[in-house]
């Protein structure tokens, strides 16, 4: 019988041998795809060089998601100190360089400009971006951010408070694809689950003017769906011109912004289709606010209007 | 059928009219593989298709993959186009679907666990190979399992590897590249 061979000429690359430090690079980038980041970067990265390449395969990289990490946990006061934000943009650009290009979300937090000024010049297709919890992220990287990522659906800069809405005017201009934008401050009215945390000067930092960052996403986000903007001081007049301005907004959060009546509420929102509102708890004593604990005084909304706590 | 006592056949599970092509291993194996079970080996198939070979009583030689392996491999392929055919009979009813899903995670978690490490890695290389789609996923699903979480000693040790990095190297790729949570995690 003739015995044919198969398999001489159809070997792309190198030929698998026994070794397994020379096993096919992909299939060794499909064998790390399926761990976690973090074990893959902690268990996988230095076993050796041949891993070491397979581990900054572009495919691997075109997702950086920490927010688990940060979930899992309370904030913690270590995440705020000058050396974890060092670590956290070593990361990102670490991640920035092995993704070429294909990065398309990042999820995390206390990283500055810097590292952001890099993924915005080396992340054309970057459609996610949460950056939670920056004091050291600017208007500056944010310009340069708007200018490059122009796929950009889904930004949150909730807790950066050195980002101005000029930065929104700027991603409303550049970026035609932002559906989700999320701008959430820090609890001022009960800042003491931050208090030890969050340091002091950075807590009473928190931004004044709810107004004119309102007046920028009614002008500037005509495509908006998705909206947060917890504890922010706007007032009724303000919302009326987010609602006016987004005529596509689905979903408003607008817990802990007590400068609003039920009343604005509903005027505001009467142009908005299928819309759903979380809405701050009116009656609340100051001196105990916070947000999920007193949900049922909801109850009280509509009769008791009480414009008590304008501040 | 010749028995000539050291060679393995492997009977066709479905029609005894199935074509079937023999298969021979380099540590001297020979198999009978069924025609639908041979071409799910891609590497087979391009040979015939692409190439536009006739089957016929050719022996076909397999470097790279032996006796062992190929057995298992025969055995992988020939249950999951079996669960394939009753997936597909099932089709609809959602209770008969469910029901082949189980057995077939059974059978896959039985076959895995007989797996030694060794084996599991010759497995790999010889799928690789092959280019078998859905088993090399099956198994390199499987190796992820047994290294999920585990230190860089332990996936070394696994892997049989040697550390090819400098202590300096070593120490470097580490320094740039720290985790930022080390250390920091909450308490």
């Amino acid at each position: 019988m003739d015995t044919e061979d198969v398999g001489a000429e159809t070997d792309s690359g190198t030929r698998p041998g026994p070794d397994w430090a020379e096993l096919t690079h992909e299939c060794l980038a499909n064998i790390l795809s399926r761990l976690t980041l973090e074990h893959r970067w902690r268990g996988t990265m230095l076993v050796c060089k041949s891993w070491f390449q397979a581990f900054k395969d572009p495919c691997l990289h075109s997702s950086f998601d920490l927010e688990p990490h940060f979930d899992s946990a309370a904030d913690s006061a270590r995440w705020w100190a000058p050396d974890f934000e060092r670590k956290m943009d070593s990361m990102l650009q670490s991640i920035v360089v092995w993704s070429d290009g294909s990065l398309s979300e990042i999820r995390t937090r206390h990283c500055s400009d810097p590292s952001l000024l890099f993924v915005a010049e080396r992340c054309p297709n970057l459609e996610v971006l949460s950056i939670k919890s920056c004091p050291n992220v600017t208007d500056r990287s944010m310009a340069n951010i708007a200018f490059h990522c122009t796929k950009l659906r889904e930004l949150d800069i909730s807790y950066c408070y050195e980002i101005s809405h000029a930065s929104l005017v700027r991603i409303g201009s550049n970026c035609p694809n932002l559906k989700v934008l999320k701008r959430n401050l820090m609890n001022w009215l009960d800042p003491s689950q931050h208090v030890g945390v969050v340091p002091d000067e950075y807590l009473n930092a928190c931004p004044q003017d709810g107004d004119s960052e309102a007046a920028a996403i009614g002008k500037s986000l005509p495509y908006l769906e998705h909206l947060e903007i917890q504890f922010s001081k706007l007032s009724g007049r303000g919302l009326a011109w987010i609602c006016e301005g987004c005529p596509n907004l689905k979903y408003l959060d607008l817990s802990g912004c007590m400068n609003l009546t039920g009343r604005d509420i509903a005027s505001a929102s009467l142009g908005l289709k299928d819309v759903e509102i979380k809405k701050p708890n009116f009656y609340i004593p100051r001196s105990v606010f916070h947000t999920e604990r007193y949900d049922h005084w909801r109850l009280y909304d509509e009769r008791f209007q009480t414009d008590v706590f304008q501040i | 059928m010749a028995d000539d006592g050291v060679n393995t056949k492997v009977e066709a599970v479905s029609k005894a009219t199935t074509e079937t092509i023999e298969l021979r291993t380099e540590d001297g194996g020979v198999f009978d593989v069924d025609k639908p079970v041979a071409m799910e080996f891609l590497i087979l198939k391009s040979f015939y298709e692409d190439e536009g070979r006739v089957f016929d009583k050719t022996s076909i030689r397999l470097p790279n993959v032996k006796q062992l392996e190929l057995s298992k491999v025969i055995e992988y392929c020939t249950r999951a186009l079996e669960f394939g055919a009753k997936s597909a009979a099932a089709a609809g009813d959602k209770d008969a679907e469910r029901m082949v899903r189980q057995e077939r995670e059974g059978f896959e978690a039985e076959f895995v666990d007989e797996l030694s490490n060794e084996m599991l890695k010759e497995l790999i290389l010889a799928v690789n190979f092959l280019d078998i789609k859905e088993m090399l996923d099956f198994l390199i699903r499987s190796v992820a399992n047994r290294i999920r979480n585990r230190s860089v000693a332990y996936v070394r040790q696994f892997f049989d590897i040697e550390n090819d990095f400098t202590p300096q190297e070593e120490d470097q790729i580490h320094q740039e590249n720290a985790w930022a949570f080390e250390g920091v995690d909450a308490d």
